[in-house]
C-alpha cells in the first residue's frame, strides 16, 4: 500500500510549500494517520506525535491529496495522458487554472523527457515539476 | 477524510465488479465509514461475504483498477466554465466518452459512475 503515498522527500518538498492535510487518515479514535519518520512510512496505526517538528515526522500525503493541494492552492491542474504507438507511453501536462493556459504541453510537444513507461512514473515527473514550478515562481 | 474514499453506492458497484484489494477503509452500510489499515483489520484486506459492506477504495486506486484491470484511463480537464472528465480506452487518442463540466469532485464522481457503468454493461 506504499504506492498510495508520494515519496518521502515529495512529503518534504510539499511540507516546505504549505501543505497540510486538515483531514490526515485517522483511525478509530483519530489517533492513526500515515506519516514518515526518518524516512520510513508508518500506517500501522501507530499514532504521530502532536507536533512533527521536533520528532522527525512528517504527514505522509496520498497522491490525490497532494495533487488536490496543487489544484486548490495554486490553481495548477495536472493531467495525466496516455498515448500508443507500438507501445503504450505516458506522460503529464499542466494547466493554469486560472488563466487557462499550459504551463507544460508535453501532449502538444509530443516524445522527449514526457514518455514514461508506466503511469506512475508519469504522476511522480509531474508531482516533481509542480513542485520546481512553485519553488521557483 | 471520507472524501479520500469512493462513496458506499460506488464501494459496492466496485465489489460486484470484482475489486477485491487492501484498502485503507471499508463501508459498513451507507454512512459508516471504517477507516484503518489493512495490517491491522482483516476486513480491510479483501471483501466481506456480507453483501452491504464493501471495501473502501481510495480514488486514486479506484481509477487505478479500471485502468490496469480494464484498460480505461480517465482524464479530468478543465475549462474556464469548470473541470469535466474523460474516458479513453485502450490508449486511443480519441476519448470514449466525454461528461459535462462541474466542480472537480462532481467530476471525478461522475468519471467513476461512467466507468461502472461501462464495465457492467461488458464495455
Amino acid at each position: 500500500m506504499n504506492k498510495e503515498f508520494i515519496p518521502y522527500e515529495q512529503a518534504l518538498a510539499l511540507k516546505e510549500l504549505g501543505f497540510e492535510s486538515p483531514y490526515p487518515i485517522g483511525g478509530y479514535q483519530g489517533g492513526k494517520v500515515f506519516y514518515y519518520e526518518k524516512g520510513e512510512l508508518y500506517y500501522d496505526g501507530r499514532p504521530m506525535y502532536s507536533s512533527d517538528a521536533h520528532s522527525g515526522q512528517l504527514l505522509a500525503p496520498l497522491y490525490q491529496q497532494a495533487f488536490r493541494f496543487f489544484r486548490e492552492k495554486y490553481k495548477l491542474q495536472q493531467i495525466i495522458w496516455s498515448g500508443k504507438i507500438s507501445t503504450v507511453f505516458y506522460g503529464y501536462d499542466i494547466l493554469n487554472i486560472d488563466e487557462q493556459e499550459f504551463i507544460i504541453n508535453n501532449s502538444e510537444n509530443g516524445g522527449g523527457e514526457c514518455d514514461y513507461a508506466i503511469y506512475e512514473e508519469a504522476e511522480q515527473a509531474c508531482l516533481d515539476k509542480l513542485i520546481e514550478i512553485i519553488k521557483n515562481k | 477524510m471520507k472524501n479520500e474514499f469512493i462513496p458506499y453506492e460506488q464501494a459496492l458497484a466496485l465489489k460486484e465488479l470484482g475489486f477485491d484489494e487492501p484498502c485503507f477503509g471499508r463501508w459498513i452500510e451507507q454512512d459508516e465509514l471504517s477507516i484503518s489499515a489493512p495490517k491491522d483489520d482483516e476486513y480491510c484486506q479483501k471483501q466481506h461475504e456480507f453483501s452491504w459492506t464493501a471495501l473502501a477504495p481510495l480514488f486514486q486506486q479506484a481509477f487505478r483498477w479500471f485502468r490496469e484491470k480494464h484498460n480505461l484511463s480517465h482524464e479530468i480537464q478543465h475549462t474556464h466554465k469548470g473541470f469535466y472528465p474523460l474516458i479513453y480506452e485502450d490508449n486511443i487518442i480519441k476519448p470514449k466518452w466525454v461528461g459535462e463540466v462541474l466542480l472537480y469532485k462532481e467530476a471525478e464522481l461522475a468519471c467513476l459512475d461512467k466507468l461502472i457503468e461501462i464495465v457492467k454493461n461488458g464495455k
